[in-house]
């Protein structure tokens, strides 16, 4: 659907993409970075607002810079703030909607649709000057997804709401990528991201550093052996009886905490499909085991920092 | 950061006496505090101590002392040359001559002063609010009177300190140039006229600039209200005082020290300087022109004075009102 | 003593009133302070720093009543606001001693204390640069450092994490949490970002529309009656969750490859039945442990 092709961008000496080849397809996809990593910039890439210095990028097979027939198919949620503060949050919402060439006769109700899909009927009619954060945010993502576009593409559109915000739009993006939408949403909320999708963009300093899976980019990482922290009875003995395994590589007790032991290993498939033979047959006794590693937020601090 | 002192004293970062690794992480401040009553006196110390690290303070501080060098020089001369040189340019009685080259001084430094003032003045409380600074300021234990207090006296004192610096240093050249001809015995207020004109004018002006401010959310924008108000009603008094002028001369009559000339923020400013001052400026008799002769006086200065004491009321309300630590959501 | 307290508080913020008979206790420690929009919370730690007054009711900090002892609050607790805010024009070091200074702290021991503190806050490296020129991160780390330059008894942190990316705001969350535990230091935290709640305090107080919704420990609230289990598995596998089924159990939820399951409260081993089920179905299992509810989902069933 989205195909970039060693696509770089500059800002006179300061580059703020570089040389990025992906593919992005229908479904809902996590841009991930710290900041400056370049996210933003990729996205105003996608969406036609720059022109790449070098290299191409194909949203529907077409450039999307300054296209028409790629910005009919495109929401665009920014990240930046300000909308017409003396509009009331209809108004806005309609007035782009005419701007994204709906027609006249259809605009209101595609508006007031939008407006009930972020849930911001009570507020509708209420200046936009006088909205929290979280109310601008949520009239950002009607006005993205009031022409009903193929792409939507969301800059942290998280930001500033409150949980039950957080939730009702998590699920709002959820629906559209379900619908065989292409959602791009970028956060720095690695655990609202879990949950939203597995699949992701990582960027770092300008460049993409990993793009997939996050399960499968997780085994793929060498450097950092899996731990995985588990608490059983007699830690010691369960210990020493699975630095027997080969594929185990240390085992680390914890003075604080006597029934805890950490081991690491770099081949977690098989220490995990023997751990279920190691319990019964010598009945260890474990109430939890789980690896601190196999969640994006080691993902994301291996990657980035490494 | 060493343990390896005197028993008595606690080791630092909170470690216990027998655990020779201190903890260097975080600790209490358990240092003295001061009282209350000063705190207004730093936040004008960090507008002072900010500005006199800065060029162009100084060059401004320059130019408003220049017109006191010219006096200076004048006074030299005629000291040289003897009065008939003076006399040639300028009318004054022997009595207050000295607190006339004074006012005349004061009166070329005004519009630096101004400046001064302005440029000081116009970003005090406009970058705080954009800044949200006041979100720092009113979380501590200062109330907004301090703050206020803090911003308005730190703008006056550099105004003050312009003011009335070059007018020291002109007068202890007069006191040891003109010591024999009685400087002190005719006029010995003149000091006290010095102090008194710098403290007004750095008053009003402090005002009237730290008012603005603190409704502006931009310096530039606080500058250019401030800068337009200030040339505004001084265009306008001109401009009606001409009409009058002129008119006055049609019938025969002379408008002088009309209060209409003062009707502005420099005129009420000059006005009380003048009054404090006290002095008659008296034109040389040139023969032709209207003012050919004429002897100008201060105007009201009652009236002065209440202007002057509205504007400074004024400027600094209106600063109170707008210093708030909750923006109030409407809508 | 409690850190902050309000009995049948009334406050009005402009036209509206947000709180109205509110009463609350805030014990010692850190508590989080939670609410969707609009529940009052923002109004509350307004009026506990004396920024508004109460139209009834009385509201104090650390002891102190906020209508006539504000100054003596102020001096002994930090705010760390939710908006981006320095005083311009100064570098770091300058900025944090002045507002130490403001605090009544004499110049050289506020110079001190301020090379101290930005160097715990980590901008240590970064102390001689101006504040504007800082990036997201930084200027958090400064908020927090201005609110501590005077070694307050109590932080209110409003959002202290946000902006901040993955890596900032482990940190941020490490800083809150050090200082809020064993340095004698009481904080209550304000975030939209439950699991930032959950990693630094120990309570929670859950607002809603100017009342209380729920309050309580961390660890209580978090508790689940029965045996309930989460598990991650290698992929999802449906055949697993019938078999839990089939074997006495009910899945509660289920998302990818993650499952929360409730076993009969007569098992006396979870771990072991549930790795012999996944061994009998082909399944991986890649973590068990006994579930606890997150605090969104506390969260969530309060306000809801």
């Amino acid at each position: 659907m989205i195909g970039l092709n060693r696509v770089s961008r500059w800002y006179g000496q300061v580059i703020g993409v570089n040389d990025i080849t992906c593919a992005i397809q229908p479904g809902l996809t996590a841009l991930l970075g710290p900041n400056g990593a370049g996210k933003s910039t990729l996205m105003k890439l996608i969406t036609g607002q720059l022109r790449p210095t070098t290299g191409r990028i194909a949203v529907y097979g077409e450039a999307p810079f300054a296209n028409r027939r790629v910005y009919r198919r495109l929401g665009y949620c920014p990240e930046i703030e300000s909308c017409y503060e003396e509009m009331t949050g209809r108004q806005f919402v309609r007035m782009l909607g005419l701007m994204a060439n709906l027609p006249r006769s259809t605009v209101a109700d595609r508006a007031d649709e939008a407006i009930a899909a972020v849930r911001m009927e009570h507020a509708a009619d209420s200046r936009i000057g006088g909205y929290s954060k979280g109310m601008r945010q949520r009239i950002k993502i009607a006005q993205a997804i009031l022409h009903d576009p193929d792409l939507l593409v969301l800059d942290e559109p998280l930001n500033g709401l409150d949980p039950v915000g957080r939730r009702e739009m998590t699920d709002l993006f959820v629906q559209q990528a379900q619908k065989g939408k292409t959602v791009l949403v970028s956060s720095h909320i690695l655990y609202e991201v879990e949950q939203m999708t597995r699949n992701i963009l990582l960027m770092d300093r300008g460049r993409l550093r990993a793009m997939g899976d996050i399960y499968e980019i997780r085994a793929l990482i060498d450097a950092h052996p899996h731990r995985i922290a588990i608490h059983a009875e007699n830690s010691r003995t369960l210990a020493k009886r699975l630095l027997d395994l080969a594929c185990v590589i240390s085992a680390r007790l914890d003075p604080d905490t006597p029934d805890f032991v950490e081991i690491e290993t770099r081949e977690p498939d098989e220490f995990y499909s023997i751990l279920p033979d190691i319990t019964m047959k010598d009945g260890f006794r474990i109430t939890s085991f789980e690896s601190p590693d196999n969640n994006l937020e080691a993902v994301f601090r291996y990657l980035v920092k490494g | 950061m060493s343990t390896s002192q005197a028993p008595t004293v606690d080791p630092p970062g909170g470690a216990s006496a027998v655990n020779p690794i201190a903890d260097l992480s975080y600790r209490h401040y358990d240092g003295p505090l001061r009282t209350r009553a000063v705190r207004w006196w730093i936040v004008a110390l960090l507008a002072i101590r900010g500005t006199i690290r800065k060029w162009w303070f100084w060059l401004l501080f320059l130019l408003a002392s220049s017109s006191y060098g010219f006096w200076g020089l004048m006074l030299f001369l005629e000291s040289r040359f003897g009065s008939d040189f003076r006399r040639m340019m300028f009318q004054t009685s022997q009595q207050d001559r000295f607190a006339t080259s004074f006012f005349q001084a004061y009166d070329g430094s005004l519009f630096w002063l101004m400046v001064i003032g302005l440029v000081v003045g116009a970003p005090s409380i406009a970058g705080d609010n954009r800044a949200h600074a006041l979100q720092v300021y009113l979380a501590k234990p200062i109330t907004k009177t301090d703050y206020l207090l803090g911003k308005w006296a730190g703008v006056f004192a550099l105004v003050f300190i312009s003011a009335f610096l070059p007018a020291l240093l002109l007068y202890c050249y007069c006191i040891l140039a003109f010591w024999s001809e009685g400087i002190v015995r005719h006029e010995p207020w003149l000091i006290f006229r010095i102090v008194a004109a710098s403290g007004a004018t750095a008053a009003g002006l402090a005002s009237l600039f730290v008012g603005i401010s603190a409704w502006c959310r931009s310096t530039m924008v606080s500058a250019a209200i401030s800068a337009g108000i200030y040339i505004a009603t001084s265009a306008i008094a001109g401009i009606l005082w001409g009409v009058l002028f002129f008119r006055a001369i049609q019938n025969g009559s002379m408008p002088l020290g009309s209060v209409i000339q003062h009707a502005s923020i420099s005129g009420v400013i000059k006005g009380v300087a003048w009054n404090i001052y006290g002095v008659a400026l008296s034109i040389p008799n040139m023969g032709q022109g209207p003012m050919s002769g004429v002897t100008l006086r201060a105007p009201n200065g009652w009236i002065m004075g209440t202007a002057l004491g509205v504007l400074i009321a004024v400027g600094l309300l209106a600063a109170r009102l707008r210093i708030r630590a909750v923006e109030v959501v409407t809508g | 003593m409690p850190i902050a307290t309000a009995s049948s508080l009334t406050v009005r913020y402009g036209p509206k009133t947000v709180l109205s008979d509110f009463s609350v206790v805030l014990p010692e420690g850190s508590v989080g302070l939670l609410g969707p929009n609009g529940a009052g919370k923002t109004t509350l730690l307004k009026t506990w720093l004396g920024f508004l007054s109460p139209v009834h009711g009385d509201a104090s900090v650390l002891g102190l009543d906020t209508r006539t002892a504000s100054l003596q609050i102020r001096q002994r607790i930090g705010l760390m606001p939710e908006l981006d805010c320095h005083i311009p024009g100064m570098n770091a070091v300058t900025y944090i001693a002045y507002v130490g200074e403001l605090c009544g702290m004499p110049g050289n021991h506020a110079l001190r204390r301020a090379h101290e503190v930005l160097e715990y806050c980590g901008l240590g490296e970064a102390r001689y640069r101006f504040v504007e020129t800082y990036s997201t991160g930084m200027k958090q780390r400064i908020k927090l450092a201005q609110a501590l330059v005077h070694g307050p008894r109590l932080l209110f942190l409003d959002e202290p994490t946000n902006g901040l990316d993955p890596e900032g705001r482990t940190e941020m969350l490490r800083l809150i949490r050090d200082i809020s535990h064993g340095k004698g230091i009481h904080v209550v935290v304000c975030s939209h970002l439950l699991p930032d709640v959950e990693q630094t305090c120990d309570r929670v107080v859950v607002m809603r529309d100017g009342r209380i919704a729920t309050e309580g420990s961390v660890e209580d609230l978090r508790k689940l009656a029965g045996v309930h289990v989460d598990v991650e598995l290698r992929e999802p596998s449906q055949a697993f969750l019938d078999l839990v089924a089939r074997e006495g159990g009910t899945v509660s939820s289920s998302i990818g490859s993650r499952c929360r399951v409730a076993l009969p409260s007569t098992t006396t081993d979870p771990t072991r039945a549930l790795l012999a089920m996944a061994q009998s179905t082909g399944a991986q299992i890649r973590a068990i442990r006994p579930a606890r509810r997150s605090l969104e989902d506390i969260f969530m069933e309060a306000v809801s």
